[in-house]
């Protein structure tokens, strides 16, 4: 059997969930003993249950191991770019606001397909740009995001 | 008998000019994201659950069945012209419907797939309305064994149904029934898990991570991926009047399948891509001469439709009597019920019935409107499927910030959606199954409640000793069987 050198996203999910797992169980022994039995049981069987079945799967990803070469996409290297993307959005509207912000943030989406040409890339921010403006800063009046 | 005559009494109250054009704006949308391969129902009812929360619960209800009752329809128009699946729940149209269409029938399946797909769901409002008074009686019965056992049956169901691995179905169920976790204790109201964090001691909403799971990550998927369509919009689209005839001539087909769409509806986590299969599958198998299906054959697109409108039907019965989603269509509706305040069950029966005519009506209404708008647009439509990804893919993000934003005024859930949304990805490129997330986070606090409280009140045994809980347990297990059982078979096949 082979292992792969480094953890590729799949292991690492997996991991992830082990390690919600592990923080629900240790978390509900510090609140639950303090409130009663009853409460410890259910979290602790979830949590259980949750490391029981990621455990299985990570023995069935390792028997199938040969079959998933980990490569990060084109497309993931978008994906991760568009997350980034949005979360400066974000968090930048708590500073400027996000009515102002947004068309730069339709440009800078729709630059990273690269497929659209800049006519549609002008007229379908312009056009999303109002829709928001008048569904959510006039009839809704989300004037801020705080 | 006084729920039957409440059902038409309650017509003039809810079909106002306003609802009435709320049911519209819905079936727009759901027509919209019917016919684009890549987007269903689930990604457009997800989108406008922050819209219903500024509305009464009567016109938010009338959107969301307006796009529930009319994606699927409109995805049959996509299947039979390009070859590709509007919806999941299209796919066994496209067996018989798009060699129709090569053959120059287009018109001939588009409209046996609307008025077979019509007729279904009709069948299904009217099986939904003769059984709910009876289902009123079987909830009185009920108690916390009972509650838990079909919670716990409902989850497990939806873990077989919704991905390929059992495991994996497994894993996402209880990731939803930690989420669920977080806040306050149900019993003790204790707030736990939320590690100092003032965002958690509510816990997470069911809306924002409907929008992350199933809009943020389509948008992405969009916004990345690369595809044209290489689909032949000169096909002539003549002869929907023969396909109207040629359902009502083979109404049996029409009657098993919306039976058996009923009863897969009705089953929590069976899914329409079991229905419309096993309905294709009968089809094909009560047919004297099977020699045309696959070629081309009408009864095959006949077969396939009239179960997957006749499930939604079935699917809102265990929905709204016991709380329990038989779809991920319904289990967003139950989203719909929490940001209302609506408690599924007895107390729905007893003190909002006005839900329940509403959702019979509107599932009525957007039925029959998309199966017109099939009949006299949607050859035209589905010219709207030459419109790009990307450019819906950032209309979807823009509005999913905005109106996630829009209904709960919190910050926290902005990075919630991005951060849900981007798990998604790696949940879908990975088979996890979204569905059973979301199915295990709705129930997730049914089951604790009622394992607690049972516990509490008649000990570890009341859950195996009380004969209806029994029963649903068996029910349960052979369910789970037979599930395990065909995956294995599947597997096995290919």
């Amino acid at each position: 059997m082979k292992y792969n050198k480094y953890l590729n996203d799949r292991e690492i999910l997996n991991v992830l969930l082990i390690a919600i797992a592990v923080l629900l169980v240790a978390t509900s022994f510090t609140y639950a003993g303090r409130v009663g039995v009853g409460a410890i049981l259910y979290p602790v069987i979830i949590g259980l249950a949750l490391m029981v079945s990621v455990v299985i799967q990570m023995v069935k990803d390792l028997k199938g191991e040969a079959k998933y070469h980990f490569k990060i996409s084109e497309g993931e290297k978008k994906i991760l770019i568009i997350v980034a993307l949005s979360f400066a959005y974000i968090l930048l509207i708590k500073y400027v606001n996000y009515i102002l912000l947004l068309p730069v943030y339709i440009v800078m989406l729709l630059s990273l397909t690269g497929e659209i040409n800049v006519k549609t890339k002008i007229i379908l921010t312009l056009t999303l740009t109002i829709f928001c403006y008048i569904v959510f800063y006039r009839l809704l009046s989300i004037t801020y995001i705080y | 008998m006084e729920l039957y005559s409440q059902i038409f009494e309650s017509i003039p109250n809810i079909f106002t000019l306003t609802n009435v054009m709320w049911l519209l704006l819905g079936i727009s949308i759901g027509t919209f994201f019917g016919l684009m391969p890549g987007l269903a129902g689930p990604q457009a009812l997800a989108l406008l659950l922050p819209l219903t929360y500024s509305l009464d619960v009567v016109s938010g209800l009338f959107i969301l069945m307006g796009v529930a009752g009319s994606a699927t329809c409109a995805g049959s128009i996509t299947g039979i012209l390009l070859g590709i699946p509007g919806t999941p729940v299209n796919a066994a149209t496209v067996i018989d419907g798009f060699p129709l269409a090569k053959q120059g029938k287009a018109g001939m399946a588009i409209g046996a797939a609307g008025t077979s797909s019509g007729l279904g769901g009709i069948m299904g409002a009217i099986v939904l309305t003769i059984l709910l008074p009876f289902g009123f009686s079987v909830i009185l019965k009920f108690s916390y064994a009972e509650f838990f056992m079909l919670a716990l049956v409902g989850i497990c169901a939806m873990s077989l149904a919704t991905g390929t691995s059992f495991i994996k179905g497994i894993i996402s169920s209880l990731v939803g029934i930690l989420l669920a976790t977080v806040g306050y204790d149900p019993i003790l109201s204790y707030a736990r898990y939320n590690f100092g964090v003032l965002y958690l001691w509510d816990g997470f909403s069911v809306l924002t991570l409907m929008i992350g799971l199933f809009a943020v990550t389509e948008a992405l998927e969009l916004l990345v991926k690369k595809e044209k369509s290489d689909s032949d919009f000169s096909i002539e689209v003549v002869g929907v009047v023969e396909g109207i005839k040629q359902t009502f001539k083979h109404y049996r087909d029409v009657i098993r399948s919306s039976i058996i769409g009923i009863l897969v509806g009705i089953m929590p986590g069976v899914g329409g891509s079991l229905a419309q299969f096993l309905a294709y599958g009968t089809t094909v198998a009560s047919a004297k001469d099977k020699s045309k299906f696959g070629k081309g054959d009408i009864r095959g697109v006949i077969g396939a439709e009239s179960s997957n409108n006749a499930k939604d039907g079935g699917s809102l019965i265990p929905a709204l009597l016991f709380g329990i989603p038989g779809s991920i269509d319904t289990a967003i509706l139950l989203g719909a019920f929490m940001i209302h305040g609506i408690t599924p069950g007895l107390t729905l029966l007893q003190k909002n019935p006005e839900v329940i005519f509403t959702i019979l009506w509107a599932l009525v209404a957007a039925t029959i409107a998309s199966v017109l708008i099939s009949f006299f647009a949607g050859p035209y439509l589905v010219k709207l499927t030459r419109v790009k990804g990307p450019i819906i893919g950032v209309g979807v993000i823009v509005l999913s910030i905005l109106g996630t934003y829009g209904s709960s005024n919190m910050f926290g859930d902005l990075i919630v959606i991005v951060i849900v949304g981007f798990l998604g990805y790696f949940m879908k490129k990975h088979n996890y199954s979204r569905s059973s997330l979301i199915v295990g986070f709705l129930l997730g606090g049914i089951t604790e409640a009622n394992l607690r409280l049972g516990i509490f009140t008649y000990g570890w045994y009341g859950f195996f000793t009380r004969p209806i809980a029994l029963v649903i347990l068996v029910i349960g297990i052979i369910m789970i069987g037979y599930n395990v059982y065909s995956m294995r078979k599947g597997r096995a096949l290919t």
